[in-house]
């Protein structure tokens, strides 16, 4: 990773475990190329009270090119567009990246995700996208963003 | 006799009865056909005589002869007497060979397409360009952006620009007023003016206006990020749609901003991306020549035929991009590629290779010896061709058990009451008969079509010793015209060899029709033996160069007979 990109990696991490956002908080990072923030859900929502992992892995290219997000651990939120393995379908994540979005952004949109959905349950194809993607990662499917209410 | 009369129109030789069915022809008329035929073939190459030539029209499979009449034959008569004087004019023609269009007939002619070179297809988008930017009166960077952005449809972008130009601009991620404030040679970091020390927004740095680049969208990043988020997008293979870095910004970037911002190399890269996205984004209008390393492109109107040839010699189908396959169709090409790749073919030839035994039914396979055959699981004997027990079998090598004796047994045992094995073995070695027969008529025709394709090849390296060697002697400035009618040859003998190979194809497809496949078959013997003669001719250099350019005339006429009678097959129509 160029050194300026390292740079605003730090940079972010800096302010993020300054003041992190309301719903955020930051493990301790001791490799800067893979991160865990916690997400709580929100308050009056589906997932209020919930506590969900989100993992970061950052490419070389990072912010050029887009992180790698998923969500870890045992507790998946049950979402129309998170997978029971932890991929998330979100157009920010893949061909909707731009270099200007942050880890912050990208959390950010994801709690608003899990907070306007009406319903939780899976995805309709989970079984046989989890069965396709074992061991994969998220960047390499051939994403289809076809609603972009929730 | 309808064949006869189908002959007459499409070869224009007129048909002899008293002589059609046998050998037996008179002196008298054997001589006249010996003049005829001296006439219409007197230049042929002196290894292949007169009288040779006539034994072979004569024995020919079909048990006819047709002979041509002496002042009747405008087709291959009308060409031969124009050969004398068509010979100087093929000299002063052949200067720009192999560079210059030998295709004619069936496949498609001059006007209807041509061959782009690298370098004329880079004009032909500049012409479009400056032709696009005249008309609607704006700057060619936009109407380059504008033509890449509608796939280079003119005419669609003229429409719509014509009725609402801003929505168009912004639909296309361009914006003329960014090019008109800002003139392009005087700013070399950014087209718009930027001011203050400010934060990247990819790195976060804080950048000093002049080492910041901004489009028209006022996204500032500093240079090194712009050169690296660039770069990275190039290496992925963009060119006509990178668009600003910002999150949703639809601002396309221009090329004299790539040109500033990235290094040389990567620039050379974006610009052939620029020049593939002529063709690749031209939605079929413009293609690529299919073969290896040719960087040229076709653009083509295709009307008549859907044959190419580019430049580089290489003939191929504009519809479906496989080598050129005249006479038979794109589908037929496609099914017949599977055939010849399926497993299934495998399958049916050991389905009509194996025969089950008449007692217990396991697959027995003959690969040799007598007709004499016992079963390794129930040890009964019995004879491969008839398939009944082998007592009363003399001769291990003969079945002398007639079909009439076969037929009236079956029906003997079938009133016995033991028969209903029995018509099921028969039934199913009938189907097996049936199979038998398609498999070897599909091996015939898949013979001929891979023997003429391994005769193509080996030609291939005839025309490329030619063209070496002819441009060799250019560099010497020596004359060439001796040499010229090789690569003439050569280039009409390719074009005869696939002929012929698909030929071979659409025999196997047409393979139920009677008349008309007589017919065509009798234009492929033709062809085919112009064809050989013309390989040796031109492989031994017997033949001297008018025997060559005679065999050369003698296979383009013989070709399109050929393609004349494949179309009256399929169409049915004279």
């Amino acid at each position: 990773m160029a050194a300026r990109y390292t740079r605003r990696l730090q940079k972010e991490l800096g302010e993020i475990q300054r003041a992190a956002p309301a719903g955020l908080e930051i493990g301790e990072v001791t490799n800067l190329e893979h991160w865990t923030i916690g997400v709580l859900g929100a308050k009056d929502t589906l997932y209020e009270g919930e506590k969900f992992q989100l993992h970061f892995k950052f490419p070389t290219q990072y912010p050029l090119e887009a992180p790698e997000v998923t969500f870890v651990g045992n507790h998946i939120p049950m979402h129309p567009h998170i997978y029971s393995n932890g991929h998330i379908c979100l157009s920010i994540l893949y061909d909707g990246w731009s270099p200007v979005l942050s880890v912050q952004s990208v959390c950010l949109s994801i709690l608003s995700m899990l907070s306007s959905s009406p319903v939780k349950e899976r995805p309709a194809d989970n079984d046989t996208y989890v069965k396709n993607a074992k061991g994969r990662s998220p960047k390499d499917t051939k994403w289809w963003f076809h609603d972009d209410k929730v | 006799m309808a064949i006869k009369s189908i002959l007459k129109r499409v070869r224009g030789l007129t048909v002899s009865k008293d002589q059609a069915p046998s050998c037996d022809v008179p002196a008298d008329s054997k001589k006249k056909s010996l003049n005829a035929n001296v006439d219409a073939e007197m230049e042929e190459p002196p290894a292949f005589s007169v009288e040779d030539h006539i034994n072979r029209r004569r024995s020919r499979a079909s048990g006819f002869l047709y002979e041509p009449e002496e002042e009747e034959e405008p087709c291959e008569g009308a060409e031969d007497s124009e050969r004398v004087d068509t010979c100087p004019n093929d000299d002063t023609d052949d200067e720009d060979f192999p560079f210059q269009e030998t295709t004619g007939g069936n496949t498609a002619p001059l006007d209807e397409y041509a061959c782009l070179s690298p370098e004329e297809i880079i004009s032909r988008q500049q012409t479009e360009i400056a032709f696009v930017a005249d008309l609607l009166s704006i700057p060619t960077s936009v109407a380059a952006a504008l033509l890449r952005h509608f796939s280079w449809k003119r005419e669609v972008l003229i429409a719509k620009y014509f009725e609402n130009p801003e929505g168009t601009q912004a639909e296309a991620g361009v914006s003329i007023s960014e090019v008109e404030v800002n003139d392009e040679s005087s700013h070399e970091h950014g087209p718009i003016s930027l001011s203050g020390e400010e934060e990247c927004l990819i790195c976060g740095e804080d950048s000093l206006p002049e080492a910041c680049t901004a489009l028209h969208c006022e996204h500032r990043f500093c240079n090194d990020c712009w050169s690296s988020y660039l770069t990275m997008k190039i290496n992925e293979g963009e060119a006509s749609k990178i668009r600003c870095p910002s999150r949703g910004c639809a601002m396309l970037v221009r090329e004299s901003i790539v040109k500033a911002l990235v290094k040389e190399e990567t620039y050379d890269r974006y610009l052939s991306f620029l020049t593939r996205s002529f063709v690749e984004h031209s939605e079929g209008r413009v293609k690529w020549c299919t073969q290896p390393n040719c960087g040229n492109a076709i653009t083509a109107d295709m009307i008549n035929g859907t044959i190419v040839r580019c430049s580089c010699g290489y003939r191929f189908c504009f519809t479906c991009h496989r080598e050129a396959h005249a006479p038979v169709t794109c589908e037929e090409v496609r099914e017949w590629e599977k055939k010849c790749k399926d497993d299934s073919e495998t399958t049916h030839w050991k389905t009509v290779n194996t025969k089950e035994c008449p007692k217990c039914e396991s697959p027995v396979e003959k690969n040799g010896g007598c007709n004499h055959m016992t079963c390794r699981q129930c040890k009964h004997e019995w004879c491969w061709v008839c398939v009944r027990p082998w007592k009363g079998h003399n001769d291990y090598y003969n079945c002398n058990k007639s079909l009439k004796t076969e037929k009236r047994k079956t029906t003997w045992f079938f009133f016995g009451g033991h028969s209903s094995r029995r018509e099921r073995i028969k039934e199913r070695e009938e189907s097996r008969e049936k199979e038998r027969a398609a498999l070897e008529s599909y091996l015939y025709y898949y013979g001929r079509f891979n023997s003429h394709s391994h005769s193509f090849e080996l030609e291939k390296q005839i025309r490329n010793r030619a063209v070496t060697k002819t441009l060799e002697m250019r560099r010497d400035a020596l004359t060439t015209n001796e040499l010229n009618y090789i690569l003439q040859g050569t280039e009409v003998l390719l074009e005869c060899r696939n002929v012929l190979k698909y030929a071979y194809v659409f025999a196997y497809y047409q393979a139920e029709r009677g008349e008309e496949k007589a017919l065509f078959e009798y234009t492929q013997e033709d062809l085919e033996k112009t064809t050989e003669q013309l390989s040796e001719a031109l492989e031994t250099l017997s033949a001297g160069r008018l025997g060559a350019l005679n065999l050369i005339q003698l296979a383009k006429t013989r070709k399109e007979n050929l393609l004349k009678a494949a179309e009256h097959g399929r169409t049915g129509e004279g």
